[in-house]
C-alpha cells in the first residue's frame, strides 16, 4: 500500500473506532435515565403531599454560571461529565458550593433538546465567563426538596403541563462539603 | 458489560495509568533476571551484555529525569486542547479507553514509522535501536526525546473528545506491552496470535539490521497495522540486532546522546545545504547508504 492509502486509510479505522466511542457514549447516557413506572408513582405521591411554599428559591432572580451546551436530554450525563470537569470553574469557587443548577430552557417542540446549562450561583464564584439570568418570579414547583433518582428526576418532567408553552426548567441540587447532592428540587415556569 | 460502561473520574484513570506504569516495571524487572539466568545457562552471559544492560537501565534513569521536567508541560498541552478545542464528549468509561487504545495504537505505529523515517525523529529512535542485544532490559533504553513526538501522534485523539488521561492511559498500554516483546527468550507464539498481535519474533525482525528487516514492523500492540500498510516481515533467518552505523560503546552517556552526535556530525560534515536538509529529512538509511558510497 502506497503512503497515501495508508494514511487514508488510517483516517477512515480512526473515524470507525471513535464512532464506535461516541456510539456507545450515547447509548451509555441513555441508558442512565430509562424511564420505570413503579418509581413514578412514588415521585408523584410526594408531590402531593409535602408543603413547597418554605423552599422557595429567592430572591427574584438568580444567576448562574458553569458549562452551556444544547444537547439531546438524555445525553444529559456528559454535560455532568464535561461540568465536573471543568477545572476552570472549580477553581474560581470561593469556598464548597452548597447548591449547583441546571438549567433547560429553549426545548425543541418534541421536548427532546434543550439549552442546558450546569452551573453555580455566580454568588460563590470569583471569576466567571457569561452568566445566565433565571427569572425566579413565577414557576411551579415539579419535585419538593428531598432525594430523588435519576429515574425520579426524568418523571418529574411528566408533571409538567405541556398545554402551556414552557420557559425552563429548573433542577436545585443542594450539596454536601464533598460535593454529593444531599436533595434536589424541580421547578417549571410557563411563558 | 457493565465494567464497560461505568464511568469513573480522571483521578481513578490517572491512577490505573499509575499502577500500571509501576507495577509493569516490577514485572520486568522480574523477567529480566529470568533471561539474564537463561543466558548464564547458554554461557552468553558476557561482558558486554552486561554492561549493555547497565547502559540501558542508566539511560532510562536519564529519560525518567527529563520527563519529570516536561511532565507537566506535557500533560497541560493535553488538557488545554482537551477543554478548549475538543469537537465531542467520551464518557470516562471501559468502551473509550478500549476505542482508545486502539487508535492510540495506530497514532504509534505512524509516529515509529515517522522516527524511522527521517534523521530528526531518528536521533532519538536510535537509542532504542542502538543495543547488540535483543532483552527486556532493551526496551526501557530510551532517547533523549522520546517523549517528544508522541505529542503530535497523539493529541489529535483529545480533539476527538478523549480525555487526556484516557490517552496517558493508551499510551501506556501500547507501551507495556511492547515491553514483554523486547526478548529472545520466546520463539514464535501460537499462529492465531502472531497474525493479529505485535510479537516477540516480530519485533525481533523490527530491531535487526539484516538487509531484508530494515524499517519493517512498526507496530505497537497490533501487527495488522503492518501487514496493511505493507511494512510487514516475517522472522524467517536469525536476527542481528542493531543499528547502521554501529554504536561499540556501553558508556550510557554515549549511548543516551550517540544519536544526536551522530546527527550533528553529519550535518557539519555535509557537502551541501540540501544534503544537510536531506540528513533531516530522508531516512538514516539514505545517509549510510550515501556515506558508504562516498567510502567507495
Ligand atoms: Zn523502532
Amino acid at each position: 500500500m502506497n503512503l497515501f492509502s495508508a494514511i487514508f486509510t488510517s483516517v477512515i479505522i480512526v473515524v470507525l473506532f471513535w464512532g464506535l466511542a461516541l456510539f456507545q457514549g450515547n447509548n451509555a447516557a441513555a441508558q442512565e435515565i430509562n424511564l420505570s413506572p413503579s418509581t413514578q408513582i412514588i415521585a408523584r405521591n410526594k408531590v402531593a403531599t409535602i408543603d413547597n411554599k418554605s423552599d422557595k428559591i429567592a430572591p427574584d432572580t438568580i444567576r448562574i454560571a458553569g458549562v452551556r451546551k444544547r444537547i439531546p436530554l438524555h445525553n444529559i450525563g456528559q454535560l455532568w461529565q464535561h461540568f465536573n470537569q471543568h477545572s476552570t470553574l472549580h477553581q474560581a469557587l470561593k469556598k464548597a458550593p452548597q447548591k449547583v443548577y441546571v438549567l433547560y430552557s429553549a426545548l425543541s417542540n418534541n421536548y427532546q433538546q434543550a439549552d442546558v446549562v450546569i452551573g453555580y450561583d455566580i454568588i460563590s464564584l470569583s471569576q466567571f465567563d457569561k452568566p445566565y439570568t433565571i427569572d425566579t418570579h413565577q414557576y411551579t414547583e415539579l419535585l419538593p426538596v428531598d432525594k430523588y433518582t435519576e429515574t425520579q428526576l426524568t418523571n418529574a418532567w411528566k408533571e409538567i403541563d405541556y398545554s402551556k408553552k414552557v420557559a425552563y426548567v429548573l433542577e436545585v441540587h443542594a450539596l454536601n462539603l464533598s460535593g454529593k447532592t444531599t436533595s434536589t428540587q424541580v421547578f417549571v415556569s410557563y411563558n | 458489560m457493565e465494567l464497560l460502561t461505568q464511568l469513573f473520574t480522571p483521578n481513578e484513570i490517572w491512577g490505573l495509568e499509575a499502577w500500571i506504569d509501576d507495577w509493569f516495571f516490577v514485572i520486568a524487572i522480574g523477567l529480566f533476571i529470568v533471561e539474564c539466568l537463561r543466558y548464564v545457562v547458554k554461557k552468553q552471559f558476557t561482558k558486554n551484555f552486561f554492561g549493555d544492560s547497565v547502559a540501558n537501565f542508566v539511560t532510562l534513569g536519564m529519560f525518567i529525569l527529563i520527563v519529570a521536567v516536561v511532565a507537566a508541560t506535557y500533560a497541560g498541552i493535553f488538557l488545554y486542547t482537551y477543554n478548549h478545542f475538543r469537537i465531542t464528549d467520551l464518557p470516562l468509561n471501559g468502551w473509550s479507553i478500549l476505542c482508545c487504545i486502539v487508535i492510540a495504537d495506530l497514532a504509534y505505529y505512524w509516529e515509529h514509522r515517522f522516527l524511522h523515517k527521517n534523521g530528526f525523529g531518528w536521533a532519538t529512535h536510535t537509542v532504542h535501536h542502538s543495543s547488540p542485544h535483543f532483552n527486556i532490559s532493551v526496551a526501557y533504553r530510551h532517547g533523549p526525546l522520546d517523549w517528544f513526538f508522541p505529542l503530535f501522534f497523539h493529541l489529535p485523539l483529545a480533539l476527538l473528545g478523549f480525555h487526556p488521561f484516557i490517552i496517558f492511559l493508551a499510551e501506556i498500554v501500547v507501551q507495556v506491552f511492547q515491553t514483554l516483546l523486547h526478548t529472545e527468550t520466546i520463539k514464535k507464539l501460537p499462529r492465531p496470535i502472531e497474525a493479529i498481535f505485535n510479537t516477540p519474533s516480530h519485533h525481533r525482525v523490527h530491531h535487526a539490521t539484516n538487509k531484508q528487516y530494515l524499517d519493517k514492523n512498526y507496530a505497537g500492540i497490533f501487527i495488522i497495522w503492518d501487514k496493511m500498510f505493507g511494512t510487514f516481515a516475517q522472522e524467517n533467518e536469525p536476527v542481528t540486532y542493531g543499528v547502521y552505523p554501529r554504536l561499540n560503546s556501553v558508556n550510557p552517556l554515549k549511548v543516551f546522546f550517540s544519536g544526536y552526535l551522530t546527527l550533528i556530525n553529519r550535518l557539519w560534515r555535509a557537502p551541501t545545504w540540501g544534503y544537510r536538509l536531506n540528513l533531516l529529512v530522508k531516512s538514516p538509511t539514505w545517509a549510510w547508504q550515501e556515506e558508504q558510497k562516498q567510502k567507495k
